[in-house]
């Protein structure tokens, strides 16, 4: 199945992986700003063929074969978009963001702080493991990111939403992570709108009503709580992120206190990850509506192993998400 | 050859074209000796103020190197953009950024250029397509190969132009971004100030090979001028800049000085070996500039005196500007850390004659 | 049909060959069904996204299975063949996954009483409602209340709708409960008070069980003289033995006697059936300072008059002090109150539901009547009951009430 073929105008099942190239794609044809930047991206398609027929079609000045510097990458977007292009830069890994990070933290999250000077760029992010890609192909970086002010953050779970924010991400003047979890790109597909179609960026949705437990999740979680849910039979809530910087906090607390029993579940590590932010939300805003302590099902702080018995051990599993929900809602 | 700052007999540049007659008029000139001399006076001032107590934090200048960012700033039109560095102020004022701005930026008052938000000279005028540095060096030489990425990709004869000392060049940022500069023939200028000192780490312990010579292994030339001449200064930023704009790619142009003050006012520079001042005193930018202006090109010592009173009276002036302006509001500190729109670097000032009466084009080709 | 995989029998599963493959499609078999097979030798080729790949057989032995055919798509890690080695076989479970457990369980032993423990929400739902958490069940870790078991127990309370085992809630009109000082008047105007929450929980009880039950009030009048008499006797015996022997015991075992004998007073309407329960469990109402209580005596037709005393007293005292439980509030079946203590002579009380009667005891009061056609002075007191009309009729009604006067006259025997 190739992700290069043409995407249909009308609204039709799509991966993950086609809805992004699918969103990159429209954009790139609607505004002549929106270039592309990383390695192996243009001659090559990219490591995992995002951008498959994009040289073709925009040719190489907009579809840049870079250097492998990733420092060079990013700062020559912010060079490129405080100039006025569009530049959606790819990392290989999001591992490999480390390697890009003075540029990031330091030069695009900081300039529009202290000189006013705007940078919209989209900076993907391959994220997420499960597949024995060990620990420098495997990491959720979300964290990182969060502590540098001046970074929006998105993580979409379905192929609908990573249209959609890819696509307000490219629109937005500022610097937008978009962490797209690997593991999603071909195993998630839904219906995604043809044509133009943006989610906002700040906006976390209800995937599954419940009114007994709540799952707090983003990315490859989302999927993870919506099976043990459906499994379970049980009523349970699944709330969506979608964004992490800016957080839904309004949603968040909705939830929290419509169920007073909430399960923040994500993919990355455990200590200071989105779960401690979200659960120091409810806790100081939604104190008097919890029923129950907010767990977290994560990763722990460990290195994402290599070997499958260990990478299993390690990242959160269905059984695992399955018995969080049962402690949770016989607490 | 293993070569410092130029306290070797300095060697006339290689590959560098004699300087043609008629490129700089008379108010060219003066133009080049009076924003040296208000750089000197302005940083001179904020010297004072810094000692005065009025300055939080620390407090830089390019004394003794004010022909570098002059010189080559001088070059530029309308459309060009900079990244420019902490020792130079120079070009910032070419720009059309005024001293009161830099000194109330100096004092993190509002007036200053980031309203307080960064100090010293982490600024950058975006009104005058100017994009401030950050800390970390020499993180600035890839934004400017970005721009430079930009022109080329909208096919316009637009220039970057990016400043960094000697020691930056020890750091891989600065080799991606001459390498990705010379890879993709990006119109990008890199000035290589080499003053001898990265704060108190002299050059044999900074690099093996003197930096110009590695543009070479980039793809693209490297030449090497007196940093203390300012019309050499000008006349290699020329070439550079007219390539650049002609697709020819980028230059690496090494300015050879001497860093008069300490890395910041903060520093005692007891690591300067003996002497070393005072032969650089010698060599002087703007005196030596100033006699030359009297000595080749028609200019009386009346005109001169009068350029640099002027100048200092100016500075005056803009520090009582300065001084006036309010500290900035707390209930501010927190906002403005996300853009809602996209607003692009505007244009900045270019005195140089060549660039009167062209309406601020640059002759950008195939871009409407 | 298919074979399951045994220690002998191992799985051959589709691979992933690639980061973000998920499936693969057979193209064709090499080997067949039987054919002897060693490691490493080329089984089959699949193809994912465009790259063919061999697949090398995993152990040797022979190929018993063949479980997709080719042009088959599978998702990776499912079997695709199966291969019986004859011998001790690789492992085909995966091993247990070690290491630490990506989020350890709740912490504590689950089997602590935790019952005292009040979560945030369900204090505040509880404070709202005018709910003792104490009087509800709860399903929560250590037997505590869940704000699910709480808001469970609202939805059947306030309802009207019969449950057994639903603890009961003060219903009485008369009850002594003290109602705040009333607010400082405004300019000399109306003053207005907030309900609170346990004055808001009352009412809406009150109008409830107006609405559920067609009440009617039957009033006897009594003579105790014979129960003083008695009651004087039986005293200082009980109080020997710490049990307070009070007018309310020897009503409530003369009521729990004559129930036995018109068990339709000791029922409840549940749709268009009757549930006659077969024990007694008595309510006795206890005033408190800010308001009303029912505890109960569970099957209170076994207890003696002192027992039943000696239960009053308990019930009266514990739940004065804050020491009932939860059993203790629950299951009532009748009730009877004593507002007579105020002074009170006639009432006409609300029932308790979901039960169908509730007896008064009003103020003994020394009166002058006719006895024997004589004018005596004898101590006289009223017990009004409000009883429902769809469960029986005024007769039924008054003729219980006379069992109950009958047995008080002739002393409260037994």
């Amino acid at each position: 199945m190739s992700a290069a073929t043409e995407t249909p105008k009308a609204t039709g099942a799509m991966t993950y992986l086609e809805a992004i190239s699918d969103a990159l794609r429209e954009e790139m044809r609607a505004d002549q700003t929106v270039i592309c930047m990383g390695e192996d991206i243009g001659a090559f398609g990219g490591a995992f063929k995002v951008t498959d027929g994009f040289i073709e079609e925009f040719g190489a000045s907009r579809v840049i074969d870079t250097p492998l510097a990733e420092n060079a990458i990013i700062g020559a977007a912010v060079g490129a978009a405080v100039e006025g292009l569009r530049p959606v830069c790819e990392m290989q890994f999001a591992d490999f963001i480390a390697c890009g990070f003075d540029q990031l933290v330091n030069v695009a999250a900081k300039l529009h702080y202290r000189q006013g000077v705007a940078v919209p760029m989209v900076i993907r992010l391959p994220s997420g493991g499960g597949f024995s890609g060990g620990p420098f192909h495997s990491q959720n970086p979300e964290a990182w990111l969060l502590q540098a002010p001046g970074l929006k953050v998105v993580a979409p779970a379905t192929a609908a939403d990573a249209k959609g924010l890819l696509t307000s991400a490219i629109r937005d003047p500022n610097p937008v992570c978009f962490l797209e979890h690997k593991g999603l790109y071909r195993s998630v597909k839904d219906e995604v709108p043809g044509g133009e179609h943006t989610v906002p960026i700040g906006k976390a949705k209800v995937v599954r009503e419940g009114s007994e437990v709540s799952v707090i999740a983003y990315g490859s979680s989302v999927h993870l709580a919506l099976k043990a849910a459906d499994d379970l039979g049980g009523d349970v809530e699944v709330l969506d992120l979608r964004s992490l910087c800016p957080l839904d906090v309004d949603a968040i607390l909705a939830t929290a206190r419509k169920t007073g029993k909430v399960l923040v579940a994500h993919e990355a590590t455990r200590s200071c990850g989105v779960g401690a932010e979200v659960a120091a939300l409810i806790s100081q805003h939604a104190f008097e509506d919890l029923d129950a302590p907010v767990r977290r099902l994560t990763a722990p702080d460990v290195p994402i192993p290599f070997s499958p018995p260990l990478e299993q051990a390690v990242l959160p599993q269905l059984e695992d998400m399955k018995e969080a929900l049962d402690d949770l809602s016989s607490y | 050859m293993m070569r410092t700052n130029g306290a070797v007999a300095s060697e006339p540049a290689p590959a560098a074209k004699p300087a043609e007659p008629g490129r700089l008029n008379h108010e060219d000139r003066a133009a080049l000796l009076r924003y040296m001399a208000m750089m000197r006076a302005a940083e001179e001032r904020g010297l004072t103020l810094y000692r005065q107590g009025k300055i939080p934090g620390s407090f830089y200048d390019g004394c003794g190197q004010e022909a570098i960012s002059v010189g080559s700033a001088f070059t530029l039109g309308p459309r060009d953009r900079m990244c420019i560095l902490h020792r130079d102020l120079g070009a910032h004022f070419v720009r059309g950024v005024t001293p009161d701005r830099y000194l109330a930026n100096y004092m993190g008052r509002e007036g200053g250029l980031t309203g307080g938000r960064d100090g010293n000279m982490h600024f950058g005028d975006r009104k005058l397509g100017c994009v401030g540095m950050v800390s970390m060096l020499p993180d600035m030489a890839l934004v400017a190969t970005g721009m430079a990425l930009a022109f080329k990709a909208r096919g316009e004869a637009r220039v970057a132009m990016t400043y960094f000392g000697e020691g930056s060049t020890a750091n891989g940022q600065w080799h991606e971004a001459m390498n990705m500069a010379g890879v993709s023939r990006l119109p990008v200028v890199f000035i290589l100030e080499n003053n001898g000192f990265a704060y108190s780490t002299p050059n044999e312990l900074e690099f093996a090979v003197d930096p110009v010579e590695r543009a070479r292994t980039y793809g693209f030339p490297g030449v090497s001028v007196d940093g203390n001449d300012v019309e050499a200064v000008f006349e290699a930023s020329q070439i550079a800049v007219e390539r650049a704009r002609e697709g020819g790619g980028p230059t690496l142009i090494e300015c050879r000085t001497m860093r008069m003050h300490g890395h910041g006012a903060h520093d005692d520079m007891s690591y300067v070996p003996e002497g070393l001042h005072e032969e650089w005193a010698k060599r002087d930018p703007i005196d030596l500039y100033a006699k030359r202006l009297v000595a080749e090109h028609g200019f009386t010592e009346d005109e001169v005196e009068t350029i640099r009173r002027d100048v200092t009276q100016y500075v005056t002036e803009c520090a009582e500007r300065a001084l006036a302006s309010p500290m900035p509001d707390p209930g501010n500190a927190t906002r403005g850390v996300f853009a809602t729109d996209f607003e692009p670097l505007g244009d900045g000032q270019a005195p140089w004659s060549h660039w009167q009466g062209r309406n601020g084009h640059n002759g950008s080709r195939g871009q409407a | 049909m298919t074979s399951a995989p045994t220690k002998a029998m191992i799985d051959v599963a589709m691979p992933q060959m690639g980061i973000s493959v998920s499936e693969g499609t057979i193209v064709e078999w090499r080997k067949a069904v039987g054919d002897q097979v060693a490691a490493d030798e080329t089984l089959c080729e699949i193809t994912t996204d465009k790259i063919d790949v061999e697949i090398p057989c995993p152990a040797t032995g022979t190929l018993a299975e063949i479980l997709a055919e080719p042009g088959q798509t599978l998702p990776v890690g499912v079997a695709i063949a199966r291969i019986d080695t004859g011998g001790e076989g690789a492992a085909g479970a995966r091993d247990e996954a070690t290491g630490d457990a990506s989020q350890s369980p709740a912490n504590g032993p689950a089997e602590a009483d935790r019952s005292a423990f009040i979560s945030p929400v369900v204090r505040r739902i509880a404070s709202e409602h005018g709910i003792d958490v104490g009087q509800v069940e709860g399903h929560g870790v250590g037997g505590r209340v869940r704000k699910k078991d709480l808001l469970a127990h609202l939805k059947t309370g306030p309802a009207g709708s019969p449950a057994l085992g639903r603890p009961s809630r003060p219903l009485h009109t008369e009850s002594p409960y003290v109602p705040d000082a009333p607010a400082p008047a405004q300019n000399g105007g109306d003053a207005r008070k907030a309900m609170t929450p346990m004055r808001k929980s009352i009412a809406d009880h009150m109008v409830k069980s107006l609405q559920t039950s067609a009440h009617c009030t039957t009033i006897v009048e009594v003579d105790f003289s014979a129960v003083a008499a008695r009651r004087a006797e039986l005293k200082e015996t009980y109080a020997r033995r710490g049990v307070p022997l009070t007018y309310l015991a020897f009503v409530a075992r003369a009521v729990v006697e004559a129930l036995a004998e018109f068990p339709v007073l000791n029922s409840s309407v549940e749709g268009d059936e009757l549930v006659l329960h077969d024990h007694v469990n008595l309510g006795i109402a206890v005033a408190l300072d800010e308001g009303l209580i029912v505890p109960v005596i569970q099957d209170a037709q076994r207890l003696s008059l002192e027992g039943t005393a000696g239960a009053i007293a308990d019930l009266a005292e514990r739940a004065r002090t804050k020491k009932l439980a939860p059993d203790d509030v629950q299951g009532g079946t009748f009730t009877i109150t004593n507002p007579g203590q105020f002074g009170a002579v006639l009432a006409t009380p609300i029932i308790n539901q979901p039960q169908v009667a509730i007896l008064d005891l009003e103020a003994i009061v020394k009166r002058a009547v006719v006895v024997d056609d004589a004018i005596a002075i004898r101590p006289m007191g009223f017990l009004p009951m409000s009883w429902d009309h769809r469960a029986l009729d005024g007769a039924e009604a008054a003729r219980f009430l006379g069992r109950v006067k009958e047995r008080l006259e002739a002393g409260g025997a037994s």
